[in-house]
């Protein structure tokens, strides 16, 4: 009886670490989850995994048209508008449906959160994990129509796993609170989809970074999505410059937003099954 | 503290000086220090009441300094009434939620089953969902892949395993549930109330299931409603009232304990202050009580005899239409019977305010030896006046002497007037 696990359980004490070992135990519980997740996203479509190509593209011919085409929006460093768009779509849709799976994960899977114990932050980390297959056909999509606009290719495009890992971080960051604050107000389900729609053109998504002057400026380098699309974008499409002034400090945003986000949740975390 | 209890064994769980606040009506504060400085006060003035107003708020202690110790290979059964904190224990061994206070020691590995199927999506195949449930039971891949093919055969559904479960009939997905959680192999096993799903033979098997895993050696603790099984499996018994601890004992001891405290054995009732039901209840007519005639003063009469109930009601304002109804159910809330005044006569058209006697007469009752509650309604029209659902009870008892060479009494609730005959011989097959 000596080497047996033991368990305590005991009233909450206040802020708790990460708690990466225990998450690290429960890696097959995000799997199934994650599998789950994967399996019955596009169920009972027609179209099934196609969507995940079909959002970015609909958007690019849509924003081409109406921002390029009428309002005259240019692209950036000689890049075709369309490829320019599609770029930046990709990775910011990413984060906006990551964003908001994580936002609902403890709602959704009530009937786990109040039926067994698992560490809660599994539940975020498989919204935020879930859309990356979406964002990896979405991507192959992107190589194909470089292609065919004649833009080449630079080394810098094996960079971008690199900078989708900043994006996960970033909806974590974000998700995990919006999350958290979700059990408790369910206002949270329905501010998200118009902060989504508001956040897309405060982050220079469909317009360059370069044409932004003032307040704006500003907002980017609040603003962690800006430094990520930006660098995405960078190392995608191989041309221009990575423009420090918005990387630094919305770097610094991101890591900040990370680790609080992760602290609270981990605070509020022993109510979730009290209050959900 | 002592890794060894006097009685000598292993201690596997101890739960001390554990309690559960719930603050009514508002959600949980997340203050952890102002909550705990809160409840400081309380636990200085600890009533018998459980819900006290602090702060102007309500709140509710589910559990109240409960203590208890199980060695490892007991089987713990907890009865107690709705409310009474059974749930919220189970809760909280398996760190679905935390405690306000004290703490639990758990040694081993420790799964819970507070509902069967957690996490089935009913997209996935049968297959899939077996995966997912055992991950969400916290069983490895390689576990479930290894015990894949019994868990499907004790679930008796290898034929569609590999179709969505929104297509398979409500129990196969029971079934299929509790053969996964049936094949979990922790050391404590934390089961709620999740035996009362499925067909009877299906809950057969599943206990049967569950006895032989506490041959095992393993530790069990079990909330359940249906005293039987408790009985049956259980090496120790505890009730729980207002979330605190009443009696810790054997299983029959407890178990009759809860039954004398829940109605009482005797033979007359005062129903003034009885519990009254949860529904909506008009109030214009009351019970007063209950006195059963034809019985011994512990409260029981032989199969057979005729059993009047009298019962006396209050008409506070004046009601049309007036039904009563009798209600007989078994312990385990299980209604057997239900017959109500309009079987012998049309409502009464108009009960003036008063005191008001009535008589029910039961010529042979028809049930099998037990004891049995009885619940009492007052309806006039479609409203529902008063109700109590254990208003009294009677325990039938064997008239004759009968030795059965089998173990307990017959099965099932009624006995029927079925009339045997001998054997009679059809062939001598002596030589």
């Amino acid at each position: 009886m000596n080497n047996q696990s033991l368990t305590v359980i005991e009233p909450p004490r206040g802020w708790q670490s990460i708690g990466i070992r225990e998450l690290w135990n429960f890696r097959e519980l995000l799997r199934a989850l994650l599998l789950r997740d994967v399996k019955i996203r596009y169920k009972q479509t027609i179209l099934g995994i196609a969507w995940a190509g079909l959002q970015p593209l609909v958007g690019m011919v849509v924003f081409t048209i109406a921002l390029n085409g009428a309002a005259g929006i240019p692209s950036e460093a000689g890049v075709p508008y369309p490829i320019f768009c599609y770029s930046g779509l990709l990775i910011w849709l990413y984060f906006a449906e990551a964003l908001n799976r994580a936002s609902r994960s403890l709602v959704t899977n009530n009937l786990l959160v109040t039926k067994v114990y698992f560490p809660r932050l599994i539940a975020p980390l498989s919204g935020v994990i879930a859309p990356v297959l979406d964002f990896t056909i979405a991507f192959v999509i992107l190589l194909g129509l470089m292609v065919a606009y004649g833009v080449g290719f630079s080394w810098t495009v094996l960079l971008a796993p690199l900078i989708l890992i900043g994006a996960i971080l970033c909806a974590t960051a974000f998700g995990v609170w919006l999350a958290a604050l979700n059990v408790e107000y369910r206002d949270i389900g329905y501010a998200v989809p118009l902060l989504v729609q508001l956040w897309l053109f405060l982050t220079p998504v469909v317009y360059p970074a370069s044409s932004a002057h003032g307040v704006l400026r500003i907002i980017f380098a609040l603003n962690p999505m800006a430094g990520v699309v930006t660098v995405f974008r960078w190392a995608v499409l191989g041309r221009g410059a990575i423009d420090w002034s918005i990387q630094i400090p919305s770097l610094a945003v991101l890591v900040v937003v990370l680790v609080a986000g992760i602290l609270y949740f981990r605070r509020v975390e022993t109510s979730f099954a009290d209050s959900i | 503290m002592p890794i060894r209890s006097e009685q000598g064994g292993d201690i596997a769980v101890s739960v001390e000086g554990l309690s559960k606040r719930y603050v009514l009506g508002e959600r949980e504060p997340y203050k952890t220090l102002r909550s705990s400085l809160m409840s400081v006060p309380n636990r200085l003035l600890r009533q018998s009441s459980s819900v006290s107003p602090v702060g102007g708020r309500a709140e509710l202690w589910a559990l109240r300094d409960l203590s208890f110790q199980l060695r490892q290979g007991e089987v713990l059964g907890i009865v107690g009434h709705n409310g009474a904190g059974k749930s919220t224990l189970l809760k909280i061994l398996s760190r679905v939620t935390s405690p306000t206070n004290g703490r639990v020691v758990l040694r081993g590995r420790a799964s819970a089953l507070l509902e069967v199927g957690t996490g089935f999506h009913p997209e996935l195949t049968g297959r899939e969902n077996v995966y997912l449930n055992g991950s969400v039971l916290g069983m490895r891949q390689s576990e479930i892949a290894r015990k894949f093919d019994e868990i499907v055969d004790f679930a008796g559904v290898s034929r569609f395993i590999d179709t969505p479960i929104k297509r398979y009939s409500s129990g196969m997905q029971v079934r299929l549930a509790f053969a996964v959680a049936a094949f979990l192999e922790p050391e404590i096993l934390i089961v709620d109330e999740v035996l009362a799903v499925g067909d009877a033979a299906f809950q057969r098997k599943c206990l049967g299931k569950l006895k032989s895993s506490s041959v095992q050696g393993r530790t069990v603790l079990f909330v359940s409603h249906n005293l039987p099984a408790v009985r049956s499996l259980c090496t120790r018994a505890i009730l729980l009232d207002h979330g605190q601890l009443v009696m810790d004992a054997s299983p029959a001891a407890t178990i009759e304990h809860y039954l004398s405290e829940k109605i009482g054995s005797s033979d007359s009732w005062d129903l003034r202050t009885s519990r009254r039901s949860d529904l909506e209840l008009g109030g214009k007519a009351r019970f007063r009580s209950l006195k059963l005639a034809g019985v011994s003063r512990a409260g029981s009469i032989p199969v057979g005899d005729t059993l009047s109930l009298q019962i006396e009601f209050e008409v506070l304002e004046s009601v049309e239409d007036m039904v009563a109804v009798l209600n007989i159910l078994t312990v385990d809330d299980v209604l057997v019977a239900q017959s109500v005044t309009t079987n012998s006569y049309s409502p009464v058209t108009r009960l003036d305010p008063g005191l008001y006697s009535l008589v029910a007469r039961i010529e042979s009752a028809l049930l099998q030896p037990g004891r049995y509650e009885v619940g009492l309604g007052l309806r006039s029209g479609s409203m529902l006046q008063d109700q109590i659902d254990a208003a009294g009870m009677v325990e039938f008892i064997e008239s004759v002497d009968l030795e059965f060479p089998w173990f307990g009494g017959a099965g099932g609730y009624l006995r029927l007037p079925v009339q045997w005959t001998r054997p009679e011989i059809l062939h001598d097959l002596r030589v």
